[in-house]
This record gives structure tokens, C-alpha cells and sequence, in this order.
């Protein structure tokens, strides 16, 4: 078991050394930062027009409908699937180290990075959404970590089974988690932002003073789990997610041969 | 043999429907042994199976008498040094070979002491902090052949390493693996031409189409290549004046004019052809740009074993 902690530390390190240069990493970080200054100026406009957007508008619209799923999306592939892809994997897997290491290491460093990137996002709107108590702003953060971690997995699940995670999981965005999640009849219950989005916002106040309609339409019909109810939820789906990527990351076969 | 540092029993690899090695069985004692067979023989399966990155479809694949799937530990005594570019680019020499020395169980100290004895050894130490991306094909090869080192291996495997690499970067990889085999480490090198591994090997593994062609000491199988003719095909700015010129030589068979710059050439003495070409070549004022071996040359070995020739 420690050796498997010792490999997966190792890996940890080594993925943030290697996105840290990467392309990817300067691609998310200039969307975050896009994304807080359209969280900022959204703030300012709207309190030129007299009714400030709430904390809860500002991270729902900031994190949770578009840039947590999509650095998850990023990262996951890049932790599960781009050292097959660029052949490097031989090198991993024809050392003595645990595999199943290898995977948490990479696993938790996507969902790491991932969550600080969100993170940046959450505390400005957070701070320009004004007057909500700072245990609403953990709370945020909990859902964020929770979110990262169910959205890294399920990337991580389509990266071990399709060729092209990417095209599936730009599909899994945009089309299950944003437009599956209107359709009436409860079926949002099964898109990881609803539970990530009752997490976060459950008992947020919905006053004019601190949201708006935009708030109040989208998390009036979402705002019905609690939040001890989404964060199992959300650390079930982790669970679930996670086990069947480690399986077949594990089963993966380095060496495809000539 | 003494007892066997690799031992394959029956051994199947399967990828969907394609037979990549074919009821394999062999074994492989210390030494310098070749992994010989054209592209897609099943060279790089083999060696896919050997150091654990392949699981066999059936069949029992072990390395000094362990599972190197199963057995984690035992992939820290198996050096491997992969065929093809792939390396992280952004790490610089040192790193690289450092930071795979960490992950074969050696702490951080001594990887570093280790990576600077091996990149001195292989006259990387001016080049050990620049960026692997801006590595020759030579250079490259070389950092992969630390890193598969770095840990003091039993057994190790290298993937075509001499494949593209200029005559300098040739020798220098040459000169260290004779150094390891004479330290008692076991060495498998492949290629998918016998000759480019010179006299560098002891034992030879010829595969064919994921099968087992023969084995033996390199004298035996050149014997038997020998009997066959051998193609050594030429580009050059002359192909019709050289094949005459080559004909004169008493290893030479026949010349065969394959177009306006190629020249095939047929021996039954590969290496004294080898030997003496330089001289015919400078002599001659040829300017020979590209010299091949063709695969025909094991197809024909191929035939000649699985056609009654035995």
C-alpha cells in the first residue's frame, strides 16, 4: 500500500511539472482568466442597470455551466489518455511501479488542477456577488472539489474506453449536462451539475439583493437536494467512475506493437 | 545454456484479429543475444511481453523466473530502452534520465550520481542540460539508453537502437553494451537486419511473422543465411558501373538494375561483402547514398526452413 502512495506521489509531481508547460495549461488558464473578467464586468454592468447579480448567478454561470466540466474534460484526458498517446507510457509501465498508483497520481492531480483553475472563478464571483455569508463561499468550494472530482472520473471512464474522448466528452457537455438537464421530468438528476449545483447553492438567498431572475429561474427548480444528499451523491458517482477508469487504465496495455 | 534470464513457454499474442507471435517458446540465457525479423515479425510484441507492457493471449511469459505483469518488482531488474521518438520533450537531458532512476527505486542522490556516471559514459555531460527536444536522433538514443541503464538492470532490452543513429552515436552505443554484457548484465537488442548488429551479438532470435524461425549462435545463422543469397540493395549515381565492379568480388553472385539509382546486389557472403565494400566504394569514386537490406533476405531463410531445406 505505501508503495502504491510513493508511486502515486511520484506521478502526482510528475503531471503538474508536465501540464505546467503544457499548452493545455495556457489554453484553461487564459479561459479562466476570460472567465473572471466576464464574471467582473458582468457585475459592474448589471449594477449599472440597478439589480447586482448574486453570488449564486455569477458562480452558476462562471463555473458550474461551462468551465469546471471543460478543464475537467481537458485534464482527465490528459491524465488518463496522453502518455499512451504520445507513446511515453512505455516508460511508466515498464518501471517497477504500482499502476494502480500511477492512476490516483494522475487522477487527483487533473482533479487538483482542475479545482484551483474553478477555484479562481468561485472567489471572484464570490467577491463581487457581495453579501453571502463565507460559509457560502466554502460551501462553493466543497462543490467545486466534489464536482472536479465526479467530472475528472467520468472523463477519465470515456478517455479508457473511447479513441476520442474529446469528441465524446465535448458531446457529454453540451448536449447531456446542458441541454438533457432542461428536459422536464426530472431527468436533470442524472447530469453531475445538478448535484454539483445543489451542492453549491442550497439556501443560497435569492433576494433581489443579492441574485436575480437569472438565479432564481435557473436554481429555483434546482435548488431541491440538499446538500448532504448531493455531496454522497456526487462522492458516489466519483466512486463509481473512478473504479471502472483505475480497472481498465490498469487492464491498458502499454505496448501496442508494431 | 545456464539458467534462462528469459523463458517463454507457448506463448500467443493476439491484437483483435491480427497474430502478432505465433506458440512461441524459447529461451534466453545472459550474453548479447539479437531479436532479429523483418517489420512486423512480432519483434516489438516480444519485447512488449518480456518487460510487462503486454499481457500474452496465452501461454507463459517469465523474466528471471517471475511473472513481469504480476510481479512488480521484478520490472526494477529489466532495463528498457523503447524504439521510436517519444520522450517529454520539455525535461532536459539529466531530468529525464534522473527522474526515471527515481521511479525505478533509486533515491534522489543517487539517481543524480548515477545519471552523471552514465551521460559521462556515453559523452552526454555537455549536452545532459539542454532540452530533449533539441537532442539528434543519436543523442536521444543515447538519454534512452542512461535511462534504461541508470538502475543497474539484470536484463536489458533494447528496441532497434541503432536504427538511424550516425556512426559515432553507433559506436559509443555499441561500446557501452559490450561494457554491461562483460558486467554480467543480460542484453536483448533487436533489429530487422542481422548484419547491423555486426559482431556485437552472441545468441541470435530470427522471427518471422510472429513466429520462431530459428535460434542460435550468430555463426550458425549466418551459416544458414549464408547458404542463400543475400540482397544488398544500393542507391548510388552509377548503379549499372558498380554492380559490374561489385561483380568482380568473389562473394558476389549477381547484380540486378532496379531503376536509374538502384542496384541490387546478391551475395553469399554478406560479410566479406560488408568488409570489403568501403574499399571498392572509395576506389570506384562511387557516391553511394543509401545502402538496404531488403527483408527478402529472411523471407528467403524463411522459405528455405519451412520448405525442406532443414
Amino acid at each position: 500500500m505505501s508503495q502504491m502512495f510513493q508511486t502515486a506521489g511520484l506521478m502526482t509531481v510528475h503531471f503538474f511539472r508536465d501540464v505546467i508547460r503544457s499548452r493545455k495549461t495556457l489554453f484553461l488558464g487564459l479561459l479562466t482568466l476570460i472567465v473572471v473578467g466576464i464574471t467582473i464586468l458582468t457585475h459592474y454592468a448589471m449594477a449599472n442597470q440597478g439589480v447586482p447579480p448574486g453570488y449564486g448567478a455569477l458562480m452558476y454561470a462562471g463555473c458550474f455551466s461551462f468551465l469546471l466540466p471543460f478543464t475537467a474534460l481537458f485534464y482527465a484526458i490528459a491524465a488518463i489518455s496522453d502518455e499512451f498517446e504520445t507513446g511515453t507510457a512505455v516508460y511508466l509501465f515498464s518501471r517497477p511501479l504500482q499502476r494502480h498508483g500511477i492512476f490516483i497520481g494522475r487522477w487527483l492531480s487533473a482533479v487538483l488542477t482542475v479545482f484551483v483553475l474553478v477555484s479562481v472563478v468561485n472567489i471572484t464571483a464570490w467577491i463581487s456577488g457581495g453579501d453571502v455569508g463565507f460559509s457560502f463561499l466554502l460551501r462553493g468550494e466543497a462543490a467545486i472539489f466534489l464536482g472536479a472530482a465526479a467530472y475528472v472520473s467520468l472523463f477519465a471512464v470515456i478517455s479508457s474506453i473511447t479513441h476520442r474522448p474529446l469528441a465524446v466528452g465535448l458531446l457529454v457537455i453540451f448536449f447531456w449536462e446542458s441541454v438533457v438537464a432542461q428536459i422536464p421530468f426530472d431527468i436533470h438528476v442524472l447530469t453531475i451539475k445538478y448535484h454539483a449545483v445543489s451542492m453549491a447553492g442550497s439556501g443560497l438567498p435569492l433576494g433581489a439583493e443579492t441574485s436575480v431572475p437569472l438565479a432564481q429561474g435557473m436554481f429555483g427548480e434546482l435548488f431541491q437536494e440538499s446538500p448532504h444528499v448531493a455531496a454522497v451523491v456526487l462522492s458516489g458517482l466519483t466512486l463509481i467512475f473512478t473504479t471502472v477508469s483505475a480497472f481498465r487504465y490498469v487492464r491498458t496495455q502499454a505496448h501496442r506493437g508494431e | 545454456m545456464n539458467e534462462p534470464i528469459i523463458e517463454l513457454k507457448r506463448v500467443t499474442k493476439r491484437y483483435k484479429s491480427v497474430l502478432a507471435l505465433n506458440d512461441v517458446s524459447l529461451e534466453i540465457g545472459p550474453g548479447i543475444t539479437g531479436l532479429i525479423g523483418p517489420n512486423a515479425a512480432g519483434k516489438t510484441t516480444f519485447l512488449g511481453l518480456v518487460t510487462g507492457l503486454l499481457k500474452p493471449s496465452t501461454g507463459l511469459v517469465r523474466v528471471l523466473g517471475r511473472d513481469p505483469i504480476a510481479d512488480t518488482p521484478v520490472r526494477g531488474q529489466i532495463g528498457f530502452c523503447p524504439d521510436g521518438e517519444a520522450v517529454w520533450d520539455w525535461m532536459d537531458g539529466f531530468t529525464f534520465v534522473s527522474w526515471l532512476g527515481i521511479c525505478s527505486g533509486l533515491g534522489k542522490k543517487e539517481a543524480r550520481q548515477r545519471t552523471e556516471k552514465a551521460l559521462e559514459e556515453l559523452e552526454m555531460t555537455e549536452a545532459a542540460y539542454r532540452p530533449v527536444r533539441e537532442y539528434s536522433k543519436g543523442m536521444r538514443q543515447k538519454v534512452k539508453l542512461a535511462q534504461s541503464m541508470i538502475h543497474n538492470p539484470r536484463l536489458l532490452i533494447l528496441d532497434e537502437p541503432l536504427n538511424g543513429v550516425d556512426p559515432l552515436s553507433r559506436h559509443q552505443i555499441t561500446t557501452q553494451l559490450r561494457k554491461l554484457a562483460a558486467e554480467d548484465t543480460a542484453v536483448i537488442v533487436s533489429s530487422h537486419v542481422l548484419h547491423e548488429l555486426g559482431d556485437l551479438v552472441d545468441e541470435v532470435v530470427l522471427l518471422l511473422r510472429g513466429r520462431l524461425l530459428a535460434s542460435g549462435s550468430v555463426s550458425s545463422i549466418r551459416d544458414l543465411m549464408d547458404e542463400h543469397p543475400h540482397t544488398v540493395r544500393f542507391t548510388c549515381d552509377d548503379p549499372r558501373r558498380l554492380g559490374s565492379t561489385l561483380l568482380k568480388e568473389a562473394s558476389v553472385v549477381s547484380s540486378e538494375i532496379r531503376s536509374d539509382d538502384i542496384v541490387d546486389i546478391r551475395t553469399r557472403a554478406p560479410v566479406e561483402l560488408y568488409s570489403r565494400l568501403p574499399e571498392v566504394i572509395a576506389s570506384g569514386q562511387f557516391d553511394v547514398t543509401e545502402m538496404a537490406n531488403p527483408d527478402a533476405n529472411l523471407e528467403a531463410v524463411f522459405r528455405y526452413l519451412v520448405e525442406g531445406g532443414k
